[in-house]
């Protein structure tokens, strides 16, 4: 397994004047939607979306890395990175094929480590393993 | 006894991803023949590789320098092992070839969707291709240049095979998007002048609220979309098909995720797969890596695609006599949209109630397909939108309706016009108009076998999801589609397909064939039952099923990746 193992990865854009999550994975694909929800609810209650399709819509950055700091928390996941979808289309741009991909990823936006994960495993590693 | 090069399977999935594709650039020429030969079929489906045979997009190889590109060389290699070779000329990018397929000096805007994200996307083998704006003009004087060198070089080397114009498409949150989408510079710059001229022509432009400008950036890209269908279709005029459109599996951006994590899922695909057909597109699994086309995915790829839609859609391409694809979808239902962001099928919980006891069995279109001429089946029953009515579409309403036709029409949105229109039409033609509330109003003509049913859709989203279910359930019945009633667990896929009887088989009026696929790991019970229109004539391809029949009724138990084919003669 490579390195986007180690934990989560974020990428959100503004549309609209509002942040959105159009890409969150860990090592085994997407976030579950439900968790994903079920979280975003808890902290910011629920919200009319124009983009259902992505969570949201969050105010600003702030409470893009208190969320997802709290799925990471949740999760037990050692980390989650979170990118700007202009990092997220360079990295893409310069990457060949996708094991490149993997191994870029995880190393570049905001990185937040989250020490009080299990060292070995993390909730979606225990669910897909 | 001949000496040959053994043809090693993961080698052969390069040059050969699928559905008698071939890649004639990943192999030397001097083992064309031996992989031409291992491909089931008479025939091969070539992709035209534009970057392959032009660096600059000026200068052209076409068997000068790279063996490979000797194209003429590959027909005649083809035909010495009884193929017949299909060419497939990229109107749209390609999006398994690097830069989607564009000359690398050509490739210099990198498409961004509508959120601003870069297009690109995962092949078969890991490889991530970004494509490259084909609303730069450069780009479109290159493609000429391109398809007038291909039309040169066939002509001069006589090359007579049909060459079909491929238009991409992929799937974004289940919405069908243009392989050629793009909002970057290039786009918006040729959005800017496309306005620039509406102007000078003194047409009136709307950009003051967000429907006005997704109109005008439909036509665009339409507009643009048919510069490079025409002029393909123009300079290889000896050699041209028809356009087609290919429905690219594995495609959405989302999905590239998960290609990241390798979780990606053969069920997805399968529904990909359905909802593709149910677009009259060719399903391609090109971008699909051989660990996920296996078992069930692999069994509806051949059975749908290969044998079903691709020798319909590319028949002129085979001579008649020598080919046998009998089957084709079966279709009950045309729903018409105005495009394919447009949600108010959705809205009105349409596809959930045709879902329910037809699925798959109905055709998504565009409503600039819909035309009242001779292929026109009137058996369907066609679903339209009051908004989306022009002159023409109006005129071509009433003549479906009085050639025995059913529409149902929702009158959200119509101009006042046609309502009046309507008034006049039924007075004149002294038409009952049956008026029933059930949920909303609704308006019910007939005149002979035509039947118009007009409803008022915006009261619908208002009811309760059992309600609406109703409603839809309702209407649907009084279609009297001649169908068997099919209970099947979760996880069940199936795909209906429909032929006309042989000669042999007279006493039917036609022969329905329902492919039923079992991908999940729990086995699963499938219940058919059918009246006596219906008879059962026989099982095929049965994998992991268990059976029982009796009078009307066939129960089916399917193991883990188990599938089977059911025939049904229907009678007149």
């Amino acid at each position: 397994m490579s390195e986007v193992s180690k934990g989560l990865c974020a990428v959100y854009s503004q549309l609209k004047g509002h942040y959105y999550l159009i890409h969150f994975i860990h090592a085994h694909g997407s976030v579950e939607a439900d968790l994903g929800w079920g979280i975003f609810e808890e902290l910011f209650g629920r919200k009319n979306s124009n983009y259902p399709q992505y969570l949201g819509p969050f105010d600003g950055l702030d409470d893009i890395t208190k969320f997802c700091f709290r799925i990471c928390d949740e999760a037990a996941e050692p980390q989650v990175n979170i990118l700007s979808l202009q990092e997220f289309n360079q990295v893409i741009e310069a990457s060949a094929t996708i094991d490149v991909l993997k191994e870029r990823l995880p190393t570049l936006g905001n990185i937040i480590s989250n020490p009080d994960a299990d060292a070995k495993k993390g909730l979606f590693g225990k669910l897909f393993n | 006894m001949t000496l040959t090069t053994p043809v090693l399977p993961q080698d052969f999935d390069a040059v050969c991803p699928g559905e008698q594709w071939f890649f004639y650039w990943r192999t030397s020429a001097s083992l064309w023949q031996s992989k031409l030969e291992a491909i089931p079929g008479q025939f091969v489906v070539v992709p035209l590789n534009w970057a392959f045979h032009s660096e600059t997009g000026e200068y052209y190889d076409f068997a000068r320098e790279k063996p490979e590109t000797n194209l003429r060389k590959l027909v005649e290699v083809a035909k010495a092992v009884g193929k017949h070779i299909i060419f497939l000329m990229p109107v749209t990018p390609f999006p398994f070839l690097p830069n989607g397929g564009l000359p690398h000096i050509l490739a210099r805007n990198l498409c961004i969707n509508e959120l601003g994200e870069a297009r690109a996307f995962v092949d078969s083998e890991g490889a991530i291709h970004k494509l490259y704006s084909y609303f730069d003009p450069r780009v479109f004087q290159a493609f000429a240049r391109f398809c007038q060198k291909t039309a040169e070089y066939f002509s001069i080397h006589g090359i007579a095979c049909d060459v079909y114009g491929v238009r991409g498409r992929y799937f974004e949150h289940g919405i069908s998007k243009s392989m050629m989408l793009d909002r970057s510079n290039a786009f918006e710059k040729g959005f800017s002048r496309f306005l620039e001229a509406k102007k000078r022509e003194g047409q009136a432009i709307d950009l003051s609220h967000p429907a006005g400008e997704q109109k005008l950036i439909a036509e665009y890209e339409a507009s643009v979309e048919e510069m490079y269908v025409q002029t393909a279709k123009e300079e290889l005029n000896a050699n041209w098909g028809t356009l087609v459109d290919i429905g690219y599996l594995g495609a959405s951006p989302d999905l590239m995720m998960e290609r990241i994590c390798s979780n990606e899922s053969p069920t997805f695909h399968s529904k990909e797969l359905f909802s593709w057909l149910c677009r009259d597109a060719l399903p391609s699994s090109i971008l699909l890596p051989s660990r996920i086309k296996k078992g069930n995915l692999l069994k509806q790829l051949d059975a749908l695609v290969t044998q079903t839609v691709m020798p319909r859609l590319l028949t002129d391409a085979v001579y008649e006599d020598q080919w046998n694809a009998p089957w084709k979808p079966l279709t009950f239902f045309e729903v018409f949209k105005e495009n394919e962001d447009e949600v108010l099928w959705e809205r009105l919980a349409l596809w959930q109630a045709l879902d329910h006891r037809y699925r798959w069995c109905y055709r998504v279109r565009p409503v600039e397909d819909f035309k009242f001429n001779d292929e026109i089946d009137f058996s369907r029953v066609i679903f339209l939108s009051g908004k989306d009515l022009n002159d023409k579409a109006f005129g071509d309403l009433l003549k479906v309706f009085m050639s025995g036709g059913k529409v149902v029409l929702n009158r959200t949105g119509i101009d006042i016009l046609f309502l009046r229109r309507f008034e006049t039409f039924f007075l004149e033609n002294s038409l009952k108009v049956e008026k029933i509330n059930f949920h909303t109003m609704l308006h019910n003509i007939t005149l002979g076998e035509g039947r118009l049913l007009i409803f008022q859709g915006e009261k619908l989203p208002e009811l309760k999801d059992a309600e609406l279910s109703k409603f839809w359930n309702k209407i649907l019945e009084t279609y009297d589609i001649v169908h068997v009633d099919m209970e099947a667990e979760e996880g069940v896929d199936h795909f209906w397909r429909v032929r006309e009887a042989k000669p042999s088989e007279l006493s039917f009026e036609e022969i329905r064939r329902l492919n039923l696929y079992n991908s999940t790991s729990y086995r699963k019970k499938v219940e058919i039952r059918f009246q006596k229109t219906f008879a059962l004539l026989k099982l095929v391809d049965e994998t992991n099923v268990r059976t029982q029949s009796g009078q009307g009724l066939l129960q089916i138990e399917i193991l883990p990746g188990g599938s089977v084919a059911v025939d049904f003669g229907v009678y007149s």
